[in-house]
């Protein structure tokens, strides 16, 4: 019986093998009539095309290994849209399961648009032509059915080639790039190419100004032709980008206009071939991943999908291809193939603008820059690593990356009128647990703050296009883009663990990164402009007793801080794995730090002050700086030194106080440091002329009620900042409307004593919190 | 025993019944003296003593005459125009107000009988309004039982006896028939307390509200310029409005204010009636003829509005570009309409939902002279060598004899002007101006003469409206709406709207007043 099972199994494996693989591949002329609006360049403003330089094509490879089939069409456009993938599976033959059908764009911006309904990509894409659509998926559907009736017997081989000379980073000279072209050669069974699909990454944005309304497939075209010519007529040529959110091409001949696109076409052409001869063509297994995650958490939510298409070919286990629905940076196809080469691959190749469009995926080490790419990334810097672990999952090499959720929570007592929080681990764990701890505060802050302050207008400029919308166009959905991109340079100069804290307090609070940072630059933006007066309340008092004045050897801090909103105040111990642990007195949301103090007694608080310009946006906000500062420097100079080299910051004073010492740095035109004057250090010079007047009179205030005072105490401080003169109002009291805290560091001891204000108003009673140093 | 015949036979009886006879008569007499008496002191205490112009003060800021409504209800009630009625003011609608009145129909009607006069000065929240209204005799007497009902209590207030009505906040006061309510006490007291000469007379009555015809409420309102917005551009108001089964009509006369007049010299001076030609087909359509030309009136609106777009000094700006400046559009329609006029039409054929942005398709027919406007199109300069073929800059195309100007977009959003019969048409879309401009010219003239004339088709404009919407709401930008909530809110207009067959409104200006007439017409009924 046995012996019967196994010739029988034997018998089943043999008739599998013999099976072989079959393969069929077409090109159909998708060219759109002209007067159609082509894709890709927003400066056409919509209008037809003019003239046909060069056709326009859908390419279909036909696999069948027996028992996986698939189509992979490579068309010749922009982007492959939901719509138009909508009603080409719906258009598709029949022979074929719609998970196993790849389709991917050239990303050429000189083929039709006119397919995107969404109003917002019309403004790129052109008015919406329903008739185009229907004949571009009718094409691509056609070229599907062609070459599943050329189906015939096949081998199939890959292989990769290295250029240098091609493509470049386009937004960082001599930045990185893919030196890598990918190639699939599949042959007939008498060896003739029945197909060759090249991979390679970069822009098709070779058509210059002149024929900017003229139809062409860009340098694909001319590959096409001259790998067409090489090969013969019988060998259809694909063309499949790669990795190509930044990059874009090199021009090695040195030639212009349409010259230079068939110079590149051509010398691809020519690169592919040398590869493509080298490659020995065999029967091979096809292995097709398939899945529609949920997509991290956006703020363009209105715009963007929620879930997407992850897609993945394998061929013999051995090549990887990995199907990007969006345009991902150069970084992101590069460290896929490294973890891709890690898991056994022998090769792996990134398909950029495949199946769907997400618009462009930057990693996390360009988020905060204001390129192109990383604008118009809106699903966090995390997006690099969510692609990781969504093809991880296909692949049936390595093992699957799953999502690391912290499971640590933070810790939470009591204070007298406030809380105390005190968060361990990561930076990513710590920002977690805060989220997690405060999510709907953070939600709350976000709706408030950012999204209904769009809903008032009051975040929204009153120029350009925005004026012109009617009153029933909601500009909000529309205007929280626009802001993540315009506070993408603030994440510049932010340290990683900053980051990557807000990143875990967005997962942790279940919002888009985008959101959780806008929180953060409220402050600064709010400070900025001519905006209601909510906005414009100061960072209020700052005062350091030094030497004598403080006793011996010892500083003294007094610091009130004043706060338009009245959020829930609370006092955050962060411990981290790495680097410093600090205290902040602040607010559940705010993970930079208005007043706070290191485990080596150095403390930093900030005050706003207007007339020294407003608050800078070429860089991080002041107070996530602070915090950069409070975990990675021990002595006051190291922090004086810190805060002097930012040469971008305005508006503002930092006292920085050690027991060696206090000092304010002030950011103003240039960046100035004050030292203590009669063992007194005042946030700002009464007798300064640059300062406001309010400031001055609280200022003169406060030092008139330490002149007398030989040695202050912290008793003596405390009563300082409970000041009400009734002689003053506003901003010009030192316990004003809008104090929030009261806090006064010891640094010696690294004790401080933290009060709230009283529901009524009044200041509230200080606790003592003591806080120890916990590594060198 | 007497020897007086006497005779017997049944005389007592007579006497008996003479006797019950007598009895019976006089209560008999009594009953009808008393049925008399109380039907004199009826007719007595419901006599029509008081005239209702008694309780109308003079010089009120409006005073509106409500017609025998209840007498027609009938006809009002079963309008068809109600269907149409927003939503919001679901409460207006005759049906719900009888079902919400706490008295059956006959008592209404007793207590209602002829004209009502809603009168008072507060034109923003009415809080002052006096209805001043005739009960019929059985009116008047139910009123008499006002003691039996529960809710209504008595308010002597110094011998003016007033009743008050504590559930809808309502005082009244009973004078003779006529019956007198407000939501205030105090201008029911002002209104019973009317010295004679400050009261309106039956000649004034006569004039504030006269009759034009068979309305059912006429008033007249008048403004001062501290009234709310409309107050700042008018002095006086008078209309008078009918509602039929199938139509509501609706007549008026405006009085502009001093200010306003001088803000509006420019464009209304001179003007009188004209003969109006009919709006080319669209879902809005407008004509125009103020009998001067359409610089005069373009300018006009510019200096009455202040719009520096329509100003004098933008018209001549555009007229003669600067060599850096490129002719554009504004180059275009001065060298076109500078000839232009008087009578001008404008349409609005819907809006391309397929465009980059979609933006109403909007159609303009200018009287002109056809050789002048050939010649203007032959003098517009060619596009020079620099420009590209998709450059905005006006082309003409003499075989065609059509000028295009390539803006942004497909061809919606590209303007087309052209020859149609004697008119000069501009379209915002190509697509449009082409098929006006292949079709033969069908000018007829408006029954109606005026200054303006204004023609809208509810449906498809909604229709357009809810496609638009449908656009935002998919994208989250509608505001007050999401996707989910902007479909049932859709239908809910569609349903309004599709009651509704046009819209008409003929306005023109005469004696220094603009006067008009609206007109709303249903759908007949299939």
């Amino acid at each position: 019986m046995k012996r019967f099972l196994g010739v029988c199994f034997a018998w089943t494996m043999l008739a599998v093998r013999a099976y072989g693989l079959e393969a069929g591949a077409a090109r159909v002329e998708i060219t759109p009539p002209l007067g159609t609006p082509l894709n890709g360049y927003y400066d056409r403003l919509g209008r037809g095309a003019v003239s046909v330089h060069d056709p326009v094509w859908a390419r279909c490879l036909y696999l069948d290994d027996g028992s996986t089939r698939l189509f992979w069409v490579c068309t010749d456009l922009c982007v492959i849209n939901r719509e138009l993938r909508d009603r080409v599976l719906e258009m598709a033959p029949d022979v074929v399961p719609p998970e196993h059908i790849f389709l991917s764009a050239t990303h050429t911006h000189s083929a039709q648009g006119a397919m995107i309904r969404p109003l917002l990509f019309r403004t790129v894409s052109g008015r919406f032509v329903p008739e185009v659509l229907e004949a571009t998926a009718s094409g691509i559907a056609e070229a599907m059915g062609t070459a599943y009736d050329a189906r015939k017997r096949a081998a199939l081989g890959y292989g990769t080639i290295i250029q240098n000379d091609l493509s470049v980073n386009r937004r960082v000279p001599n930045g990185p790039t893919d030196p890598q072209i990918g190639v699939i050669r599949v042959d007939d069974s008498d060896g003739n190419p029945i197909a060759v699909l090249a991979n390679f990454a970069a822009h098709p944005t070779t058509v210059g100004d002149d024929d900017a309304l003229a139809v062409s497939a860009d340098y694909p075209g001319y590959f096409y032709k001259e790998i067409e010519r090489l090969y013969g007529a019988g060998c259809v040529a694909m063309f499949a980008n790669g990795a190509q959110g930044n990059q874009t091409c090199a021009n090695p001949e040195n030639k212009q206009g349409w010259a230079r696109t068939e110079s590149i076409g051509r010398l691809l052409a020519e690169r592919v071939k040398s590869a493509a001869d080298g490659i020995q063509c065999a029967e091979v297994t096809l292995h097709v991943g398939y899945a529609t995650p949920e997509l991290p958490p956006t703020l363009a939510k209105a715009l963007l999908p929620s879930s997407t298409i992850v897609h993945t070919l394998e061929i013999n286990n051995d090549l990887l291809v990995t199907f990007f629905p969006g345009e991902p940076c150069v970084e992101i196809g590069l460290e896929l193939r490294r973890r891709a080469l890690a898991a056994g691959y022998k090769a792996q190749f990134s398909i950029g603008l495949a199946n769907d469009h997400i618009l462009y995926l930057a990693p996390c080490s360009l988020y905060g820059k204001l390129y192109y790419e990383s604008a118009m990334s809106f699903y966090g810097p995390r997006i690099d690593e969510w692609f990781y672990r969504e093809f991880s999952k296909l692949m049936t090499r390595g093992k699957p990356a799953a999502l690391e959720t912290p499971t640590v929570a933070a810790k939470e007592s009591a204070l007298a009128s406030g809380r105390h929080l005190l968060l361990t681990g990561t930076p990513y764990e710590i920002g977690y647990q805060r989220g997690k701890a405060f999510s709907e505060t953070i939600r709350h802050a976000y709706v408030s703050k950012i999204v209904e302050a769009c809903d008032r207008k009051t975040l929204i400029p009153d120029t350009g296009l925005w004026a012109w919308a009617p009153p029933f166009v909601n500009q909000t959905p529309l205007a929280l883009p626009r802001l993540a991109i315009g506070a993408r340079p603030l994440i510049e100069g932010l340290s990683r663990e900053a980051h990557a804290e807000v990143e875990g307090m967005a997962d942790g609070a279940g919002l888009p990164f985008d959101a959780v940072w806008l929180v953060q630059c409220e402050p600064t933006f709010a400070a900025r402009g001519n905006l209601p007066d909510r906005y414009r309340s100061p960072f209020c008092t700052m005062v350091a007793a030094v030497g004598d004045r403080a006793g011996a050897d010892d500083v003294l801090v007094g610091r009130n801080l004043d706060w338009p909103d009245d959020d829930p105040p609370i006092v955050t111990e962060t411990r981290p794995d790495k680097g410093r642990a600090f205290l902040q007195v602040g607010f559940p949301w705010n993970v930079g730090v208005f007043t706070g103090m290191n485990d080596a007694g150095l403390v930093l608080c900030a005050e706003r002050v207007e007339p020294h310009g407003e608050p800078s946006i070429d860089g991080a906000p002041v107070e996530l700086v602070l915090r950069g500062v409070l975990q990675s420097c021990r002595t006051l100079e190291d922090a004086v030194a810190a805060l002097s080299s930012l040469t971008y910051m305005r508006g503002y004073h930092v006292l920085a106080a050690h027991r060696s010492g206090a000092r304010v740095i002030e950011f103003g035109e240039t960046v100035g440091v004050r030292e203590p004057a009669a063992g007194l250090l005042l946030g700002v010079d009464p007798d300064s002329i640059a300062a406001d007047e309010t400031a001055r009179i609280r200022y003169g205030r406060v030092r008139d009620l330490l002149r007398d005072e030989r040695i202050v105490s912290a008793e003596e401080m405390e009563k300082v900042l409970r000041d009400c003169d009734p002689a003053q109002t506003g901003r010009a009291r030192i316990f004003g409307e809008h104090t929030r805290h009261s806090v006064v560091f010891e640094a010696k001891s690294r004790m401080f004593r933290v009060a709230f204000r009283n529901e009524d108003g009044s200041a509230g009673n200080f606790a003592a919190i003591g806080f120890t140093e916990s590594k060198p | 025993m007497s020897e007086v015949a006497r005779t017997y036979g049944g005389a007592g009886r007579p006497l008996r019944r003479r006797r019950r006879f007598t009895s019976r008569r006089h209560w008999g007499r009594a009953l009808l003296a008393a049925v008399l008496a109380i039907v004199l002191v009826g007719l007595w205490s419901t006599r029509d003593s008081q005239p209702q112009v008694r309780f109308i003060p003079a010089n009120q800021k409006y005073l509106i005459a409500v017609g025998d409504v209840f007498g027609h209800w009938d006809r009002i009630a079963e309008s068809r125009v109600w269907a149409a009625v927003p939503l919001e003011a679901v409460l207006l609608r005759p049906a719900d107000i009888t079902g919400r009145l706490p008295m059956p129909q006959w008592v209404l009607n007793n207590l209602v009988t002829r004209e009502s006069y809603l009168t008072g000065n507060d034109i923003s929240t009415f809080e002052d309004l006096v209805c001043v209204t005739t009960m019929s005799r059985i009116g008047c007497l139910l009123e008499r039982l006002q003691g039996l009902v529960p809710g209504i209590d008595g308010d002597p207030a110094g011998g003016l006896r007033l009743r008050i009505l504590s559930k809808p906040g309502l005082c009244y006061a009973v004078r003779g028939r006529t019956l007198i309510v407000s939501r205030s006490r105090d201008a029911l007291i002002r209104s019973l307390t009317l010295p004679k000469d400050a009261s309106l007379t039956s000649e004034e009555l006569a004039n504030r509200v006269a009759r034009s015809g068979l309305e059912d409420v006429r008033g007249s309102v008048v403004f001062t310029p501290k009234d709310a917005s409309v107050g700042r551009i008018l002095q006086g108001l008078s209309f008078a409005f009918r509602i039929e089964p199938e139509s509501v009509q609706l007549k008026w006369r405006a009085a502009l204010q001093t200010e306003w007049r001088k803000t509006l010299d420019q464009l209304l001076q001179d003007v009188t009636p004209q003969q109006l030609t009919a709006p080319l087909p669209g879902c809005i359509g407008v004509s125009v003829n103020l009998g001067k030309p359409v610089r005069q009136v373009w300018t006009g609106m510019g200096e009455a509005f202040q719009w520096g777009l329509l100003s004098e000094e933008q018209w001549r700006k555009w007229a003669r570009p600067t060599a850096s400046e490129t002719p554009g559009l504004g180059f275009l329609l001065v060298s076109l309409l500078n000839e232009a006029g008087p009578g001008f039409r404008l349409s609005c054929h819907g809006v391309d939902l397929n465009e980059m942005c979609p933006l109403p398709e909007v159609v303009g027919a200018f009287e002109v002279n056809p050789d002048t406007l050939l010649a203007a199109f032959e003098a517009l300069p060619p596009p020079p060598a620099s420009v590209k073929p998709w450059d905005s800059y006006p082309r003409y195309d003499r075989e065609a004899k059509r000028v295009y100007v390539p803006m942004i977009g497909g061809p919606s959003l590209e303007p087309t002007a052209g020859l149609r019969g004697r008119h000069l048409l501009i379209s915002t879309s190509r697509t449009v101006g082409e098929t006006l401009l292949r079709e033969e010219p069908n000018e007829q003239s408006l029954p109606w003469r005026g200054n303006l004339y204004i023609q809208i088709r509810p449906l498809p404009c909604v229709q357009s409206m809810v496609d638009v919407g449908r656009l935002l709401a998919e994208m989250e930008c509608l505001r007050g709406y999401t996707q989910e909530s902007f479909e049932p809110a859709a239908a809910e207009w569609i349903k309004k709207a599709s009651v509704i067959d046009e819209i008409r409104l003929v306005a023109g200006v005469a004696e220094g007043e603009v006067e008009g007439e609206l007109a709303v017409v249903c759908k007949p009924v299939s």
